[in-house]
């Protein structure tokens, strides 16, 4: 009789550190959520400021000034995919339900219209959102393996 | 070894492959945008349907419509090309260290998009005097034709040309507007300036000390023009739809705005789920 009172103790303080872990998990995820998206809505700041021709800087075409301006442009949208689909796939995460591919072409879309006055802008981060979307589907496949 | 130290190394190592592969490809796509040979930025250009401005030696806010191409790194020439229904407008700034008193520009055409030098049948020439002194500052302008291998002076001058200096003698504008074929009836010898058409053009940048030979070349620079022709009839002036960018850039930004508002509000929300 008293072991088996032990047991059940035992039994249930297991299962309160793993709830307890669960929840620990679920708060990081959360977290990292929100740092994710505050990145991003920096990244989308920058991304309005220069993209939408808010600061238009006077460059010669072909320059190399003019190449780095495309490359900091580029970046900034291919960043806020990357931040804003991890943001977004931790969310989904934690309601119960992987992101889907619907919410990836979604993130894709409202990245990719970021560059739409600019047909090299935008081609170079059409190829950074791809290099992106690999990139944290290789990261999954490891962080699944390990 | 753990896990979690080969998990770095291995993000490590997907991260610079990932930024090298990204800068190939950026390198790859603007390969094509930078003209390292050339010595104009585009040495072919289309000429575009512009507004008319003022000849006056001042660049003013209708060559804002123009087609732009620069050549040199120094000394920069800047030629801004554009049209009407009846006239070329082209403007030349130098932009130099040092200008001299009597510094020219003159613009030789061919007849066709041929370069050698018995093509270019006609030549106008704007010619300054005393250049850097505000005071007594003045530009002559000459309408030349090539005839046996020499530029000599036209019967009539079918152009209006002006020039200028800023302030600072660091730029200089040379402003020209040269009628069409449709408008000039010197054929014989002036370029026949057709829409749709490309021509050879030479920009000849000089200095030439009140009676005294030879001319002193600095720089001569060759490029091709090709003059805009709206299709479906009319002079092109007016665009029907013209589309703001703008206003598509704004369009975009707030569809963003929102979806992220969206997806934001969706992560505070999944508060509750802790």
């Amino acid at each position: 009789m008293p072991k088996y009172k032990k047991e059940g103790k035992k039994r249930a303080k297991e299962e309160d550190e793993t709830r307890k872990q669960l929840s620990d998990q679920k708060s990081e995820m959360f977290n990292s959520s929100i740092r994710s998206l505050l990145i991003s809505s920096g990244c989308l700041v920058l991304s309005f400021l220069f993209n939408g021709k808010i600061i238009d800087l006077p460059v010669e075409p072909g320059s190399a000034v003019d190449v780095l301006l495309i490359l900091l442009k580029s970046l900034l949208i291919t960043l806020f995919y990357t931040f804003t689909l991890v943001g977004l796939a931790n969310t989904m995460e934690l309601r119960g339900k992987p992101s889907s591919l619907r919410d990836i072409i979604i993130v894709g879309i409202i990245s990719l219209i970021q560059g739409v006055l600019s047909l090299p802008v935008f081609l170079i981060s059409f190829l950074g959102v791809i290099l992106a979307s690999l990139y944290l589907w290789a990261i999954q496949v490891k962080v699944e393996r390990f | 070894m753990n896990g979690l130290a080969l998990m770095t190394r291995l993000r490590k190592h997907t991260t610079i492959t990932g930024i090298l592969f990204f800068s190939i490809c950026a390198v790859l796509v603007l390969s094509h945008y930078i003209t390292m040979s050339s010595a104009w930025t585009q040495d072919e250009i289309i000429v575009p349907v512009g507004d008319i401005p003022i000849i006056d030696g001042i660049q003013d806010a209708a060559w804002n419509k123009a087609n732009v191409t620069k050549s040199g790194e120094i000394d920069i020439i800047n030629l801004k090309a554009m049209i009407n229904s009846s006239y070329l407008f082209i403007l030349v700034e130098i932009q130099a260290t040092n200008h001299d008193d009597d510094e020219y520009i003159k613009l030789l055409l061919s007849n066709s998009s041929d370069f050698e030098d018995e093509d270019f049948i006609d030549a106008k020439l704007i010619q300054t005097r005393n250049f850097s002194k505000a005071d007594n500052r003045s530009y002559i302008i000459t309408d030349q034709v090539y005839y046996e291998g020499e530029y000599i002076s036209d019967n009539q001058t079918n152009f209006v040309g002006a020039a200028n200096i800023s302030a600072g003698n660091k730029y200089s504008y040379y402003e020209f507007s040269i009628p069409f074929a449709s408008v000039n009836n010197d054929t014989l010898n002036d370029t026949s300036i057709v829409l749709g058409n490309t021509f050879a053009l030479k920009v000849e940048f000089g200095i030439h000390k009140e009676d005294q030979s030879p001319t002193s070349v600095e720089r001569t620079e060759e490029l091709l023009i090709t003059l805009e022709k709206k299709e479906g009839g009319g002079n092109g002036d007016i665009e029907e739809f013209p589309l703001n960018l703008k206003i598509l850039s704004y369009v975009m930004f707030s569809i963003t705005g929102v979806a992220f508002i969206v997806i934001a509000v969706i992560t505070f929300q999944s508060r509750s789920k802790i």
